[in-house]
């Protein structure tokens, strides 16, 4: 289970408040899709979940762990999918992928097997011995994805993990978020693609301005609209998503 | 509305030749900081010009005061076109290298309605733009002294200005008449690294060369037996270069001939370069632009992952030594970071060997260097020469004053990871210290062996040397953890245009110097030298490990990424 409460960050370099007071609990075996425009605080929100930002306030909680009090533990309990696979472009697949294993301490037999197998599954297997920079940027993004799961995590977190990769990886990382959450992990991930959200999670949590407007189902956010006077059955979360977005001055205390 | 042309040679000039703007011109223009920086630049610029036109004049006026009796001063002018026209062909070659591609703007270029030879014309306009400016200052310098001694006509003036611009003209274009047909021919060349790499060599053999080249024209040039023989006899190589390479022929015409005539040569030699550049262009640019297609492509290497691949590549180790293999293979398999950090230990080495082959050619390195040190250097002055060349050579890598900046595009994705942070730092001091060793190895126990001394002062040296780098090592990455520079686009930002690896690289020379000077003037013995020294940084480094984690993991965690 992820918790994250009353989260706030203002970065030092601007006044603007990136997050502010946000709070959300993410269950287990869920596929949680994060929600907003440009400039709406994801990332930022993402990098405190994951411990590369401090918050000004709050707290985070992964698998009943404060990140605040014990990061290499909290931190160990998830695997994480960066928007930017361009990092390590001298390093060879192979090096990349025991350097994350090794700092997540799985032992030989482990990274072996997962490995091969999500190699496989994502049809790199034969290129592991080559440099990373000669890749492009799916296969950049497969390989990311692979070493994320390298420590089997219980929480998996991604941010927008569908960019750059083909139809058919895009369907088979679709596939395993849906094994994993099965299977009892949790997913987080955050999108613009309002069709990947739609059909694959099971709540969403739209954010704008630094402040959550929705957190829920989408048939709990298209009863909400109904209740306010709009939102017919059968409408799109891209049409329910810009209404949200776009009506400035919405109610800040919506989140739920 | 501007001709392509024109403004296709304006944009490679801003792209190359512009200093970048960082934010809103008002907002950076108020910062002190960036006033401070444009001062600094300016001064940089100032005193590397200023270097240069002394070493220049010196040569030329000892030239002059030699030829004069002969009554060849006219010569004089000759060697400064002929070796104006083989700097700039040397280092335009290096610079037309680099630049050849410079970014992937260049490529995208192809697709916009532009012709090849529009391409090419320009760009070789760009590399020309640098090259004038060199080849004025050699010119300049010698013409000044030739205009200052003979009081030549007005001609002469409008001859050497012309003779200036008309210099770098026929080198440009023979840079690009051999680069073109290579690099379309050869596909591997077409790639970022290599072109790094074989302009890196070719730089640092001219840099070699052209020290040689003027530690003995600065010492020989007052010999006037030598300049007869190697600068103004029917043999010598001025003489047959003259002859053999027109433009240079013309340039010396066109300041010595007087009269009308002198910029008539001057036109002459100005039509030829720019005929044998305009026919470069034309004739190679749809190669040129054919060549750009596909830069930096790399192929993939594919490998079946068998069983025993996979348990062979795939294996366990402790997460301080993955963080070290890490640092050692992202820093030394970027061509711009190790040409400009761990390679310093064997370029040093060169450039000093080369001061050393001419003092020993010229005979007169022991004979004035020794008495002059007397009982110091027969004492412990050699130990702790060896010393310094080790400690100089150990800590002036840049592997750990820009060890946090270099992470800056990946630190966001390393803080996810459950990595401690003091042995994320620890693994980049480790990468140093490694370099440090064997630069202290190079240097001390090298320079140790060289000055023949015995075993337990070459042991001395070392590890002096290593000491003082191991302190250099963590003061440098304390330095770097406290103020990295975690913005920038280009990764060689991170190390070249770092302040602290600047900062850093003049304290420690300052330091060792101050330490040299301190050292001739204590009436010390080998062992107290060894004992302060060593003792002294063993400490400090200790100390300062001590403090550092609680001081790094603090920073890493309030670092923004």
């Amino acid at each position: 289970m992820i918790r994250l409460e009353h989260l706030t960050k203002t970065y030092a370099k601007s006044a603007i408040k990136a997050v502010e007071d946000l709070s959300l609990e993410i269950q287990d075996g869920e596929i949680f899709g994060f929600l907003g425009p440009n400039g709406a605080g994801k990332t930022t929100t993402i990098k405190m979940l994951t411990g590369a930002l401090e918050p000004d306030a709050g707290s985070v909680e992964i698998g009943g762990i404060d990140m605040a009090a014990s990061p290499l533990e909290a931190k160990a309990r998830f695997g994480f999918v960066g928007d930017d696979p361009e990092l390590f472009n001298k390093l060879r697949a192979a090096e990349y992928l025991n350097f994350v294993a090794d700092i997540y301490r799985v032992s030989d037999r482990e990274r072996q097997e997962r490995i091969t197998s999500l190699a496989r599954r994502f049809k790199i297997a034969d290129v592991l011995s080559s440099s990373i920079g000669s890749f492009s940027r799916g296969m950049k993004q497969k390989l990311c994805v692979i070493a994320s799961l390298l420590h089997d995590p219980e929480a998996w977190i991604l941010d927008e993990p569908m960019v750059g990769l083909d139809p058919q990886a895009a369907f088979d990382l679709k596939e395993l978020m849906r094994e994993r959450a099965l299977a009892g992990g949790l997913v987080l991930f955050s999108t613009h693609v309002m069709e990947v959200a739609e059909k694959l999670c099971d709540r969403i949590a739209i954010i704008d301005r630094g402040r959550l407007r929705f957190v829920g189902s989408l048939a709990e956010l298209r009863a909400r609209k109904s209740e306010l006077g709009g939102g017919r059955d059968g409408e799109s979360l891209e049409s329910l998503f810009l209404e949200l977005v776009d009506a400035d001055g919405s109610d800040p205390g919506a989140a739920r | 509305m501007t001709a392509p042309f024109p403004s296709l040679v304006r944009f490679f000039a801003l792209s190359a030749y512009a200093p970048s703007k960082r934010g809103s011109g008002a907002r950076s223009k108020q910062s002190p900081k960036a006033a401070a920086k444009a001062i600094g630049l300016a001064v940089l610029v100032l005193f590397v010009l200023a270097d240069l036109v002394g070493v220049f004049i010196a040569m030329n006026l000892s030239a002059y005061a030699a030829l004069k009796p002969l009554g060849l001063q006219g010569l004089l002018l000759l060697n400064a076109a002929i070796s104006a026209s083989l700097i700039v062909f040397v280092v335009g070659f290096i610079t037309a290298l680099s630049t050849y591609r410079a970014s992937k703007a260049d490529s995208s270029l192809l697709a916009l309605p532009i012709k090849g030879h529009e391409l090419l014309g320009a760009k070789m306009i760009m590399v020309y733009l640098s090259e004038f400016a060199l080849a004025f200052l050699f010119i300049a310098a010698a013409a000044a002294i030739y205009a200052i001694k003979e009081a030549p006509s007005a001609g002469f003036y409008l001859g050497a200005l012309l003779t200036a611009l008309s210099m770098p003209l026929l080198p440009v274009a023979a840079i690009y008449l051999v680069i073109v047909p290579l690099m379309a021919a050869a596909r591997p060349l077409r790639n970022k690294n290599a072109v790094m790499i074989i302009a890196g060599i070719v730089g640092i053999a001219f840099g070699l060369a052209f020290n040689f080249y003027i530690q003995v024209a600065t010492a020989r040039m007052s010999d006037s037996a030598w300049v007869l023989e190697h600068l103004a006899g029917p043999d010598a190589f001025l003489s047959r270069a003259g002859g053999a390479y027109p433009p240079a022929f013309l340039a010396w015409k066109s300041m010595t001939a007087g009269g009308a005539a002198g910029p008539l040569y001057a036109l002459a030699n100005l039509g030829l370069g720019l005929a044998a550049a305009a026919l470069v262009a034309l004739g190679l640019g749809k190669g040129y632009a054919r060549s750009l297609l596909g830069f930096d492509e790399q192929r993939v290497r594919r490998v079946t992952a068998t069983r025993g691949y996979v348990e062979r590549v795939f294996r366990r180790s402790s997460p301080l030594l993955a963080l070290f293999r890490r640092e050692f293979r992202l820093m030394n398999r970027e061509p711009a970071y190790f040409l400009n950090g761990p390679f310093i230990i064997l370029v040093m080495p060169l450039v000093m060997a080369v001061g050393a082959a001419v003092m020993w050619q010229n005979g007169d390195a022991k004979a004035d260097l020794l008495p002059r040190l007397g009982a110091f250097v027969a004492g412990p002055g050699a130990m702790l020469a060896a010393a310094a060349f080790g400690a100089f050579l150990g800590s002036g890598t840049s592997v750990t004053d820009t060890a946090l900046s270099r992470d800056a595009k990946a630190l966001r994705y390393l803080k996810a990871l459950p990595l401690g942070y003091r042995d994320y730092m620890i693994a980049k001091f480790l990468h140093g210290l490694f370099f440090a060793a064997l630069g202290s190895l190079l240097g001390g126990a090298g320079g140790a062996l060289l000055l023949r001394l015995p075993a337990w002062e070459l042991a001395g040296a070392f590890l002096i040397a290593l000491a003082f780098s191991a302190f250099a090592c963590i003061a440098g990455l304390w330095l770097d953890t406290a103020n990295p520079r975690l913005s920038w686009d280009n990764p060689i930002a991170a190390l070249k245009q770092n302040p602290n690896a600047t900062l850093f690289i003049l304290a420690d020379m300052v330091l060792i110097a101050a330490l040299g000077i301190a050292s001739a003037f204590l009436r010390w013995g080998k062992l107290g030298f060894f004992a302060l020294y060593f003792g002294t940084f063993a400490a400090a480094t200790a100390a300062l490990l001590g403090a550092y984690p609680r001081f790094a993991e603090k920073k890493l965690r309030s670092i923004e990424a």
